[in-house]
């Protein structure tokens, strides 16, 4: 266990200054419980991206821009868990108190991280069927948006959600069974076709 | 037009080409991998890898462990033919699958992933993909995907002699 790095506090500056930076081109990341990636002929193992994982994804952004904008802003904060105390969405009001930081207890993960660029993330798209093999079959497409969502200990926290193309809405995280399925294979061919993924080892970014 | 940068010669039956410019040698490696080749790569993969099903239950292995066994042998019969370039397979345990990557010649990539559920019919999702371009994405069980995969594959490669491999 460790002490909370008060640096991932949210406040109403560091939040503002995180989400006028966060840009296409930065970096999603994601902690994993691997310590591995690739299998022994070179290809990306499946392990590393979790089906349920990708229907409301939660993630650092790691900024593009974070030495210039003076944020403390590390791969390695992806791998921080909160142990004990609550982490709810930040409404820019309710900053932690130091009595209650100070309660905090965290542990520093040692697993390999895992990394997806906001556009290459966004790019990925495809066709679903809704209701196959009944009277309601219908075709849709699924896209995937990127939001920054800041906690009360997490100022770089991120979401992805995968939408219906023609409603808008968000395609829930209930359980990964028929189009979801589908779904969840078809990004992960996208991102194991070309690799498309960074990987960061902890001891290397320690 | 002649390029004074590079020699090319050959090593083992490859090209090797030198660049004096870039300072670089640079060569590409043929491989031909034979079904009995393709079986060993697919085993050692699955043999590192079958613990993420005993971890999850005794039926999910169990279950997990015959598809592969029978999932494996049909796909490497059906794909001999075509030369493949590269396999290799993994299992995730979130939601539990096998998971095959086949590279064939000419850019073709093939996704098997099969769905183990021992409460329920397996489902299988494939895809053929052209680069980055998708030919075929199929769905349902294994053995109707197998079927559309080698259809789309007598389409791609019309001058392939397909010959069954008894594996």
């Amino acid at each position: 266990m460790q002490a909370f790095p008060q640096q991932l506090i949210s406040t109403k500056d560091n939040t503002k200054k995180i989400s006028e930076t966060i840009s296409k081109n930065c970096t999603i990341l994601r902690r994993t419980n691997l310590d591995e990636y690739l299998t022994p002929y070179d290809e990306l193992d499946v392990e590393l991206i979790r089906d349920i994982d990708l229907f409301r994804m939660s993630a650092n952004v790691l900024l593009c821009k974070r030495d210039e904008l003076g944020l403390d802003n590390k791969i390695k904060h992806v791998n921080i868990v909160v142990l004990e105390g609550e982490n709810c969405k930040f409404n820019g009001e309710n900053v932690i108190s130091e009595a209650k930081l100070n309660k905090i207890k965290a542990e520093l993960k040692e697993t390999l991280i895992l990394g997806f660029k906001i556009d290459v993330i966004e790019n990925i798209k495809g066709p679903y069927i809704l209701g196959k093999g009944t009277k309601k079959e219908e075709e849709l497409n699924y896209n995937i948006r990127v939001t920054y969502d800041p906690l009360v200990l997490n100022c770089f926290h991120m979401e992805s959600v995968i939408i219906c193309s023609e409603t808008g809405e968000e395609i829930s995280r209930s359980k990964i069974k028929g189009f979801r399925k589908a779904i969840a294979s078809d990004i992960k061919v996208k991102l194991m076709n070309k690799k498309r993924v960074e990987i960061y080892n902890y001891e290397d970014i320690a | 037009m002649i390029d004074n940068c590079i020699t090319t010669i050959n090593s083992f039956s490859n090209p090797l080409q030198i660049d004096r410019c870039e300072n670089t040698i640079s060569y590409e490696v043929t491989q031909n991998l034979d079904a009995f080749t393709l079986i060993k790569m697919s085993n050692h993969c699955f043999n590192l890898y079958k613990n993420r099903l005993g971890n999850i239950s005794e039926p999910t292995y169990e279950i997990g462990s015959l598809e592969y066994d029978s999932i494996h042998k049909t796909l490497i019969g059906a794909l001999a033919s075509y030369k493949p370039k590269n396999l290799s397979f993994s299992i995730s345990s979130s939601n539990p699958s096998l998971h095959f990557i086949v590279r064939l010649p000419e850019n073709i990539s093939i996704f098997v992933e099969t769905y183990i559920n021992p409460e329920e019919e397996n489902s299988t999702y494939l895809q053929i993909l052209n680069d980055e371009e998708p030919l075929l994405q199929a769905g349902g069980t294994y053995t109707k995907c197998l079927n559309e995969m080698e259809d789309k594959l007598a389409d791609i490669f019309p001058d392939v002699q397909k010959t069954y491999v008894a594996i």
